[in-house]
């Protein structure tokens, strides 16, 4: 275990490499300039050529390319081109944020799916079973910026509620944070509720099917000790494996709820930095959420062996 | 196979959910046989009207009626959906089996190859490939395909997992069963349910994200109604005329709604262990 | 058990959403961590703003996130009144010399940049060099291209040679581009030291700006408020939900979210005719473009009293190359006959041009903007009833100025400020070299015209020659001039005296205060 682990992380280097060459490529096959950007269509051309000279957009690519590779490997993101700030903080402080909301976002819609799930594969093909699932379709039936823009223009309008405008740390302010929180999360976690879901309901028929839980429940125990003692354990790994992938979505996927809501997290940076083409930024935000996501990876198929002894690797 | 019909016929919601999609196909396939009029035409006087006999649903803010517009759309955004659900399963599946059945360095390149790609934020790949391809319907059904093939991947390779140590597939091999026979006959009918359950989704999910980069300014291009983007649209009008967010969004959630239902009713059929029910 | 814990977690969550729906002011010190700089009674104004500044440097960065909080940091040797005249700021007078070359400053005594040293005349030196210097890539440069020599006789007079005379030059001198910076600061990027009314306290990127009062401010009694917090606030719905509930004291809206903020308490709508207008931009230099009867054809048929009232829900003027604004010099659009919305006229000059059955095209424009893609719409429809049929690309903003600055596009549609002298409205966009003439037009009469009303001394000799190159420039439609809209604030209550107009928020914001 210890040493297949050891050798996953080994095998992040290619993917960090790998990463570094796609965004690298993707973000320079997209036509726009950070200078003329900046400038915008009132700019002269000696304006954007002396500007582009001070960003050091001036050298070829593969300069470029290996200048910023050289000072990743020395744990060096590089500065914004626009502000000349050091990219490595902003992300830490904006990726402490996106984690929060995530977090938030996740166990909102976990603790509304999974007992759903459960309940709707135990009675299922039941009134119950099909209430449930039509209800928790609806939340990804519905774009999420239109949930969210109702959430926001709908407490204002009719309870004169607007979340705090500044963010706040959950370590700093729970009860604040809670609330700067709550909206955006909340339109995070029913998307994500839907999926996981139906995740769970799909694999508790599977298991609930299985011949030991029919024997549990032919010896006359208690339903949901049967649910809840045996078909749990065997029917994480479909769960498992989706929340993983929730994870990794909503680290970079809460850009649009991000940018309704004015959450100043990763996916906002990126997404301004894309819009700028401000190429550090952008690299260093893809490349730091590519680690963390990757990492999450790793986690998932590692509780993969310990849940389900049968996966070998 | 005739076996297959008859649990379906008996099966409710798979046939509710057939007719509503055959009907919204239908409506797709002959808009402008039935919508009332052309999508794009704007009549200036009637404009963010409510439901009227001239406009069933109301009017846009241009003054076009949304009824023509959410039955054009329905061309639009299943078009999207299908094709870009299309190429993200049929790469994903192919690269699904073979990195799970022969594992080692196969599955070690091709699991990094899809962590390269899945570790790129979902909206922000669409985005950056649709900003460097162009804007445009095809480009972006081709931004949200590649998008989505480490999803499949991920799927099929669990699936493949799952099964490849079983007696069956073991005794294929004993008796000495060629590879790709093994790989299409064996294991692929075991992979087809959660590929089944996680089209469905992926539907959905290409209809949304489209709707998402819409509301980025980068999806399907104005005139043409994607629901995705009338609702992006809409958004801004939201007090003002309810009705323009509201219908789009009634015939996304019946669409994506009845899809996923059908794939949870046709897995159910497919699936052996089922049958009892 | 189960339900009770449910129903205690929802209590608790309402609770906790109550408890701040209070109408909790957003001023107030205790629940903003980061306006303690205040002591207690003091003033804050918060602002909603729609995007991150991009860089500080007034010389450097044009951005409207960036221009409306360095505006406020730094002053400029003049400024606009409400009138669009030009009045004293950092200068006290000024004089012209008879044959219009010279020009001396007299500067205000005793004005004090923010690390505490006296602005002098070596500054303003330093600012207009720095300016000029090609390697600075200033947006101002253009505006100065008369300028010969700056010469500092003495601490507080600038004198001002130019090669030609430049009416458009004191007008510039007021341009927030042309901001007076201490020559001790090289990276006016990471540091903002000014002689404004406000000092730059914080910068949050993606969250506020927070500005506070100079309490050295040379203008007796301004600033009125103790800060300004500038907070980010990118989706329109949420700006109009913050103003609504008072989180914010100030905010741009849009027509239709000020159509629905009439009716809400504690906020006033205020509004000014803007100098911005939009645009349809026609490559003249691409076929069938070239054929000026074509893009007459075009101006005929585009109804722009369509555009007002649809894009702009009829809080719009029309507009020439001018905006309205700027009332001395914008002709009245009864002048232009190509106003004149006529389907048959417009098909008659496609077949005198030789294509009778129209053509087809395409329309970019910006995704970002609302309004461009609405106007382009409006204009596709109106194009199909000539038989032009146009294919619409909404493109990514940066794919868009890149687009714009290519001079390969067919149609474009985008949204300029004119300006407020009538030089930089024409020469800056329509002569042969200016630098915003993306549409590769060039009419020799036009530049002479534009030339010779920059060098006229006299104002009604200037007026006629302007008058004339609007006539021109609208007959040869290189561009359509559609609308110019009206701009938008959301005001609560709480504030006083803030007035905006098209002179600049700055302007408004200075003299605004709060009420306790």
């Amino acid at each position: 275990m210890g040493r297949y682990i050891l050798k996953r992380i080994v095998s992040l280097i290619p993917i960090v490499f790998g990463i570094s060459v796609l965004v690298f490529t993707i973000l320079h096959l997209v036509p726009g300039d950070p200078a003329s950007i900046m400038l915008g269509t009132n700019a002269t051309p000696e304006a954007v050529k002396a500007l582009r000279q001070s960003m050091g957009l001036d050298q070829p690519l593969v300069t470029q390319y290996l200048h910023w590779m050289g000072g990743l490997m020395q744990g060096d993101f590089g500065v914004s081109v626009h502000t000349g700030q050091a990219i490595l903080p902003e992300i830490l402080k904006r990726f402490a944020i996106t984690l929060q909301l995530t977090l938030f976002g996740a166990i909102i819609g976990w603790s509304i799916a999974i007992p759903l799930g459960i309940l709707s594969a135990v009675r299922v093909h039941s009134s119950v079973d099909v209430l449930v699932r039509v209800t928790a379709m609806l939340g990804i039936s519905v774009p999420n910026f239109a949930i969210g823009t109702l959430l926001l223009l709908g407490l204002s309008l009719y309870f004169g509620w607007f979340p705090p405008i500044d963010v706040v740390n959950f370590w700093e302010n729970p009860v604040e944070a809670f609330q700067v929180f709550v909206l955006p999360a909340v339109t995070m976690g029913i998307v994500l509720a839907a999926g996981v879901m139906r995740m769970t309901r799909s694999a508790f028929l599977e298991t609930l099917d299985k011949d030991f839980i029919r024997t549990a429940r032919a010896k006359g125990n208690n339903q949901w000790t049967v649910v809840i003692g045996h078909a749990l354990r065997n029917s994480s790994i479909p769960i498992v494996t989706i929340a993983g992938m929730q994870i990794g979505y909503l680290l970079g996927g809460s850009v649009i709820v991000e940018q309704l809501f004015s959450i100043p997290g990763l996916g906002q940076y990126i997404l301004d930095g894309i819009y700028q083409r401000d190429y550090p930024v952008v690299q260093g935000g893809v490349l730091f959420i590519a680690l963390v996501f990757v990492l999450v990876n790793l986690l998932v198929d590692v509780i993969y062996t310990w849940i389900d002894p049968r996966i070998k690797y | 196979m005739n076996t297959f019909i008859q649990r379906f016929a008996q099966n409710k919601t798979a046939v509710a959910c057939l007719f509503i999609l055959v009907l919204i196909t239908l409506a797709a396939v002959f808009a402008p046989f039935i919508a009332p009029h052309d999508p794009t035409q704007m009549f200036q006087e009637s404009r963010l009207q409510g439901s009227s006999s001239d406009y069933l649903l109301g009017t846009d803010q241009f003054g076009r009626d949304l009824l023509s517009r959410i039955i054009y759309g329905a061309r639009v955004s299943l078009w999207v959906g299908l094709s870009s659900v299309f190429i993200s399963a049929a790469f994903g599946t192919v690269f699904g089996l073979l990195a799970g059945y022969f594992g080692k360095w196969i599955d070690s390149l091709l699991m990094r190859l899809m962590d390269v790609l899945f570790a790129f934020p979902e909206i922000l790949l669409a985005l950056a490939i649709v900003a460097a391809l162009g804007p445009g319907t095809s480009n972006t059904i081709l931004a949200i395909g590649i998008v989505n093939i480490p999803i499949f991947t991920r799927t099929v390779r669990g699936a493949v997992l799952s099964v490849k140590n079983l007696e069956f597939v073991e005794s294929a091999k004993a008796i000495g069963a060629k590879t790709g026979r093994i790989l299409f006959r064996e294991i692929f009918p075991n992979v087809t349910a959660p590929l089944l359950v996680q089209a469905s989704l992926a539907i959905s999910g290409a209809i949304l994200t489209e709707s998402a980069l819409s509301f980025l300014g980068l999806g399907v291009q104005p005139p043409d109604p994607s629901w995705g983007g009338m609702i992006s649209e809409a958004r801004r009008y939201m007090e003002l005329a309810p009705g323009m967010i509201v219908w789009p969004s009634v015939a996304m959630t019946v669409t994506i709604l009845a899809f996923n239902l059908f794939g949870d009713a046709v897995r159910d059929i497919l699936d052996p262990r089922h049958r009892s029910k | 058990m189960k339900k009770r814990f449910i129903a205690s977690l929802f209590l608790s969550a309402s609770l906790l959403l109550t408890a701040c729906s209070g109408g909790g002011s957003s001023a107030d010190p205790a629940k903003n961590p980061d306006s303690q700089a205040g002591a207690t009674g003091s003033t804050q104004l918060v602002i909603a703003a729609d995007q991150d500044p991009v860089g500080l440097d007034p010389h450097k960065v044009p951005a409207v996130s960036s221009n409306r909080i360095y505006s406020l940091v730094y002053d400029s040797l003049t400024k606009l009144d409400d009138n669009m005249s030009v009045v004293p700021a950092l200068a006290d007078s000024w004089k012209l010399s008879d044959d219009g070359k010279t020009v001396t400053f007299k500067l205000h005594e005793g004005v004090k940049f923010h690390n505490g040293r006296e602005m002098t005349s070596d500054d303003v030196k330093y600012s207009f060099e720095r300016i000029l210097n090609p390697d600075t890539g200033a947006v101002a440069k253009s505006y100065f291209s008369s300028v010969d020599a700056i010469e500092a006789p003495d601490k507080y007079t600038v004198v001002f040679k130019l090669k030609t005379p430049d009416a458009a030059f004191l007008a510039n001198t007021a341009s927030a581009y042309a901001s007076i910076v201490p020559k001790e600061v090289t990276d006016l990027n990471k540091e903002a030291v000014g002689t404004g009314p406000f000092e730059l306290e914080k910068m949050e990127s993606g969250q506020y700006v927070l500005l506070k009062k100079n309490p050295n401010y040379f203008v007796e009694g301004m600033p009125k408020v103790d800060s300004i917090k500038f907070q980010i606030m990118k989706d329109e719905a949420e700006r109009l939900a913050a103003i609504r509930t008072g989180k914010v004291d100030l905010t741009t809206v849009s027509a239709d979210s000020a159509k629905l903020l009439e009716s809400s308490k504690n906020v006033t709508i205020k509004n000014y005719q803007s100098m911005e207008y939009s645009y349809l931009g026609i490559n003249v230099a691409k076929k069938p473009f070239d054929d000026p009867r074509v893009r007459q054809a075009i101006s005929y048929a585009v109804d722009r009293n369509q555009l007002v009232q649809t894009v702009w829900k009829g809080q719009a003027a029309l507009t020439g190359p001018l905006s309205p604004a700027q009332t001395i010099w914008a002709l009245d659009t009864t002048e232009y006959p190509s106003y004149e919305h006529n389907v048959e006229k417009a098909k008659q000059l496609l077949a005198e041009a030789g294509l009778p059955n129209g053509f087809n095209t395409v329309i970019e424009t910006a995704s970002t903007y609302p309004d461009m893609i609405e106007t382009a719409q409006v204009l596709q429809q109106q194009l199909k009833a000539v038989g032009i049929n146009a294919e619409i690309k909404q493109l990514e903003w940066g794919n868009y100025i890149e687009t714009w600055k290519s001079k390969d596009m067919d149609l474009l549609v985008g949204r300029n400020t004119s300006g407020v002298d009538p030089d930089r409205s024409l020469r800056f966009f329509f002569s042969s070299e200016g630098s915003a003439n993306v549409w590769n037009y060039s009419n020799a009469k036009f530049d002479e015209l534009v030339q010779k009303a920059l060098e006229a001394t006299d104002q009604t000799e200037r007026k006629k020659l302007y008058d004339e190159a609007q006539k021109l420039v609208v007959e040869d439609a290189p561009n359509l001039f559609l609308a110019s809209p009206q701009n938008f604030y959301a005001v609560s209550d709480k504030v006083e005296g803030f007035t905006p107009s098209a002179a600049g928020e700055v302007y408004a914001l200075v003299k605004a205060s709060v009420k306790k």
